[in-house]
């Protein structure tokens, strides 16, 4: 599903590159389910977001479903994304101005989908997680737990073949985090492919394997 | 129906910026609605004849050096004889204004505008008659034409063809005042005419020759050219044919002009009564458009304020799979809506600034409210258009900023040519304040030097009977209103202040300007006349009755070849090079006695005109100058007209204050100095609230900042420091090049005058001092506000 062919990507930092990913090469399955750990600063976000093409390389090849995504055209690049990843954020980055009902219907509405499939979809996901009683609260009035919920939840309304995780449990307590992985589990089992960045060797454990990265490489 | 959930939910969320952004929004669309309403009933008038693309008015061009000049009239029955001569001409006619006194039964006289037309004015204009027939003259009589509100207002219900109505003119003898006669009751000729008139007087054609001499009496003639004439070569043809026409010995020292009957409003040449003023919509308009760029210009700066808030958010739509078309389309779909709000409520704000706004302009914009449903439509769909226009550019800048970076909320590259183009538009904005109340102290300090520099002349408590016939009464008259008391002096003049240089004029040759003519003005009262208006006199001395000559006559024209005593004024008789009193001067066929000192015969637009008084006993006809005490300016009225009816029951006085007559020559530069000061507050205002935008945007951005500092320890007034010290700069440059600009406009504007005030540095020091100050206080209510902010709710943010 995904293929990274030599990349590399750095910034120029006083005249000299620094570099944040040297030489990465990475191949992951459909239905995968992998961890990704390392100390902060490692580059596991930007990798993260040069996988979900947030961010992209400055070098290298990066091949999505046999597609060669560095160079299609930006539209299309988009449309392939979009319909197919799903985010979570390690700072949740929901959208301030919408609820949190509209935070989650928000990519069905670009999906085009009628307002009851929305409708139902959104209920759906609001019942598992628990929030149905906030869904009318801005994201401002959640606590940091209950905002990466809602950015779970979210993630997951599109119905994404790939999630794309970045600390999905990070704000939250044990529990909840034990919650979500064994819910990322079960939707792998559904046929999810997943690739989660997580602090915690407990969590990396639900994943079928685990990279480790350090100063940009994967060890 | 998603987004404009989203787009509501912004605009109230950024409340203060939208309430920011409707406010300038809003007044730069209600002036422009104005000042639109204004530009087109301006440009209307007279376009509504059928055949107003091919009339035209014969203007005279005076070529004499020293005197060029254009009048709107040319000697009688020219049109006539062009008519005879062109087939091009398809109907020629004269047609002037004039006051009528018509005696409606007793004690009811009215005076009111009327036109003159010779009969082929019918197939000039259209009219269209409802009642009689204006083709059948009634013999003895003036003929007369009314309209239908004057005939509904003075003889409702009555039949009125073939009515007999006594006429009151001052001007006549009781015998020659011989009365009207109603022929026909035309409907309503448009008001935006410069014809527009409750009655027209008519006649068959005179019978005046066109004079071989060159000489004879003026007119102001129209003529209707054939559809498809080239007026630039009809002009020359009828010019050339002119010179021809002419005898050898004749003088040539003048052309005509054949003027649009269209442009006459906006260009009167001479002023008649009906006519715009090109200046003052001129400001008008440069105003809006400047109000309209501002608020423009506060608009996209705050609209980059908020969006680059929002570029995180936006982004997130995209990751979430918004394609850039929506992103746009939200984006615009909140200027849109701003626009609009702004729109609905400038088109409430326009419909009740209408009734204001003509009482201000004194003309009704009546086309204006025939065509008000389309103007508004255009106004929606020009609203929209201009939303589209300026949100289009920042949506799209906006929607492609890049996902990474827009998540992490930094957008290092942008943001120094942002900060720049900022501060380049408040820098414009405060640019444009100066200018305009840089002109709102050149206005102000030239009025203020009209009314504190000496005239020359003393109107004060001065009243004035407008000319009239005394019928050999003059001296019982002046008599019996000496003897009122409270009456100082008396004098019967055929001249009065404002009425123009002088009751007529001579052209002499230019001893010191070979070639040059110049033109010299006859002023003329009795003995009393310059006692009475307190003009000095330096040499010789005043003129007394023993200076009166022969018997004078209606309209006094100069008796053969005698010499006039006469006072001359000092420039006068420095540019006739006057040496000595007492020596005759030629041409002028006067012997000046005296010279006085100069004065203001006309308005400080004229420079002033060289003038001669003459001494004359005017009995049959003369204005009456009456010079009332002190503080008895209300008791004597009374009395006056009593007098006054004693002698003349049936006619129609015209008293009028003299200082009421010079005022009026000003009321173009008051209603001037009123839009100046309108303009002078909204701009001000409005950037004020762009000030307010943008402090509004640094203080949200360093709050934490600020937080910070007071945690520190900072003072109030230091954090304030923080804010301001930007915008003085910013005032400073504003300064530097507003004030050469401010400075050429000022002097453009005083260009009218003969009589000027200077544009002083201290005006563009007063300027900066007030935009400062607007600024400073805008700065510190908002700064203020955000010090007192305990920094514990500023520091969790986030
Ligand atoms: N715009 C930038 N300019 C320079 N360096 C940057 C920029 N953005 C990120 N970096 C650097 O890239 C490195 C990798 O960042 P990244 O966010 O991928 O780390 P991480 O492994 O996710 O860390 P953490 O566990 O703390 O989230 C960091 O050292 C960071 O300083
Ligand atoms: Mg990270």
């Amino acid at each position: 599903m995904i293929k990274l062919e030599h990349i590399f990507k750095w910034y120029n930092v006083g005249g000299t590159k620094s570099f944040i990913l040297k030489d990465i090469n990475l191949e992951i399955k459909e239905g995968d389910f992998v961890s990704i750990m390392g100390p902060s600063g490692s580059g596991k976000s930007t990798l993260l977001n040069v996988i979900g093409m947030l961010d992209e390389p400055d070098e290298g090849n990066y091949f999505f479903m046999d597609e060669d995504v560095l160079n299609m055209k930006a539209k299309k690049r988009s449309q392939l994304f979009q319909s197919h990843i799903g985010y979570v954020f390690q700072s949740y980055h929901l959208i301030d101005e919408l609820t949190v009902y509209e935070n989650i219907e928000t990519p069905l509405i670009y999906k085009n989908l009628s307002s009851s499939e929305r409708k139902s979809i959104v209920s759906d996901l609001l019942d598992r997680f628990n929030i149905v009683g906030k869904k009318d609260l801005f994201p401002a009035q959640l606590s940091g737990g209950q905002q990466q919920v809602v950015g779970i939840a979210r993630a997951l309304a599109g119905s994404p073949k790939l999630l794309l995780a970045d600390e999905p449990t990070g704000n939250l307590n044990s529990k909840q985090g034990e919650e979500i992985m064994e819910l990322f589990k079960q939707l792998n089992e559904d046929g999810v492919t997943i690739i989660q960045v997580t602090h915690s060797e407990k969590n990396a454990e639900y994943g079928k394997s685990i990279l480790n990265m350090l100063d940009g490489q994967i060890k | 129906m998603n987004s404009i959930k989203l787009a509501y939910r912004n605009i109230v969320k950024n409340g203060s910026y939208t309430v920011i952004n409707v406010l300038g929004l809003t007044l730069a669309f209600t002036l422009c609605l104005l000042v639109f309403s204004v530009l087109s009933e301006e440009k209307s008038y007279d376009t509504s004849w059928s055949k107003a693309n091919r009339i035209y008015r014969i203007n005279t061009v005076e070529l004499d050096k020293g005197i060029e000049g254009e009048i709107n009239q040319v000697y009688a029955n020219l049109g006539l004889e062009l008519k005879n001569q062109f087939p091009e001409v398809e109907a020629a006619a004269a047609m002037f204004s004039r006051e009528i006194f018509l005696n409606l039964g007793t004690d009811q006289t009215v005076e009111v505008r009327s036109i003159f037309m010779q009969k082929d004015a019918f197939n000039i204009l259209d009219f269209k008659i409802i009642e009689g027939n204006p083709n059948i003259l009634v013999a003895g009589k003036t003929n007369i034409m009314i309209n239908r509100e004057f005939r509904d207002k003075y003889f409702k219900g009555e039949n009125v063809i073939g009515k007999l109505i006594k006429s009151s003119d001052p001007l006549l003898e009781e015998s020659e005042n011989v009365g009207y006669v109603i022929v026909a009751v035309f409907d309503e000729i448009p008001y935006n005419s410069t014809f527009r008139t409750p009655v027209i007087t008519f006649s068959e054609v005179l019978n005046n020759k066109l004079s071989k001499n060159g000489d004879g009496y003026y007119q102001e003639q129209y003529i209707a050219l054939k559809p498809n004439t080239d007026i630039a070569a009809f002009s020359q043809k009828a010019n050339k044919w002119y010179k021809d026409f002419l005898s050898d010995s004749a003088v040539k020292n003048f052309s005509f002009r054949f003027q649009p009957l269209k442009e006459i409003y906006m260009n009167p040449v001479s002023h008649s009564d009906i006519y715009g003023n090109e200046k003052t919509t001129f400001i008008f308009q440069i105003i809006a458009l400047l109000v309209l760029v501002i608020s423009f210009i506060n608009f996209i700066n705050l609209y980059a304020v908020r969006t680059i808030k929002r570029i995180k958010s936006l982004n997130l739509h995209k990751i979430l799979g918004a394609s850039r078309y929506s992103l746009i389309k939200s984006l615009l779909l909140e200027t849109i809506i701003i626009f609009l709000i702004a729109a609905l409520i400038s088109i409430f704000f326009y419909l009740l600034a209408l009734p204001p706004l003509e009482s201000f302009l004194n003309f009704k914009l009546y086309f204006t409210r025939e065509i008000v449903g389309s103007i508004l439509i255009y106004f929606i769909l020009t609203v929209l258009l201009s939303g589209l226009i300026i949100g289009f550019y920042p949506a799209w800048i906006v929607s492609n900023i890049k996902s990474s970076e827009a998540l992490k909320n930094k957008l290092s590259k942008v943001s120094n040519v942002e900060v720049w183009m900022k501060k380049s538009l408040i820098i414009f904005q405060f640019s444009v304040s100066l200018i305009v109340i840089v002109g709102l102290i050149t206005v102000k300090s030239q009025l203020n030097l009209i009314q504190n520099t000496p005239k020359g002349l003393n109107t004060e408590n001065l009243l004035n009977i407008k000319q009239l016939y005394l019928s050999n009464k003059s001296s019982t008259i002046k008599n019996e209103l000496l003897r009122i008391p409270g009456v100082e002096k008396v004098s019967i003049s055929a001249w009065r202040p404002n009425i123009g240089s002088g009751y007529l004029a001579r052209t002499v040759d230019d001893k010191k300007n070979v070639g040059e003519k110049i033109r010299v003005s006859f002023i003329g009262g009795d003995a009393d006349f310059t006692p009475l208006l307190d003009i000095k006199l330096i040499a010789g001395r005043n003129l007394t009755e023993k200076d009166y000559i022969g018997h004078p006559k209606p309209n006094p024209k100069f008796e053969g070849d005698e010499f006039l005593n006469a006072l001359i004024t000092e420039s006068t008789a420095k540019r006739l090079g006057l040496s000595d009193l007492g020596i005759p001067i030629q041409g002028l066929d006067i012997i000046p006695v005296g010279i006085v000192a100069d004065f203001h015969s006309e308005s400080f637009h004229k420079p002033l005109s060289p003038t001669v008084i003459l001494a004359k006993d005017f009995q049959e006809y003369g204005n009456i100058l009456i010079k009332i005490k002190d503080g008895q300016e209300n008791v004597v009225g009374k009395r006056i007209t009593q007098t006054m009816y004693k002698h003349f029951p049936d006619k129609y006085f015209n008293f009028e204050w003299v200082d009421d007559l010079i005022a009026n020559n000003y009321q173009k530069e008051l209603k001037q100095a009123q839009i100046f000061t309108l303009s002078a507050f909204l701009a001000l205002f409005i950037s004020a609230l762009g000030v307010t935008g943008l402090i509004l945007q640094s203080v949200e951005q360093r709050t934490k900042e600020i937080g910070i500092r007071k945690v520190l320890g900072a003072s109030i007034a230091s954090i304030s420091n923080l804010f301001g010290k930007e915008y003085v700069l910013m005032i400073i440059i504003a300064i530097v090049i507003a004030s050469p600009i401010a400075w050429i406009l000022a002097n453009k504007w005083l260009e009218d005058f003969a009589f000027k005030t200077e544009v002083k540095l201290w005006f563009f020091g007063s300027a900066g001092f007030i935009v400062l100050i607007v600024t400073l206080i805008t700065v510190n209510i908002q700064t203020i506000k955000a010090a007192l902010v305990n920094p514990v709710d500023s520091l969790r943010d986030e």
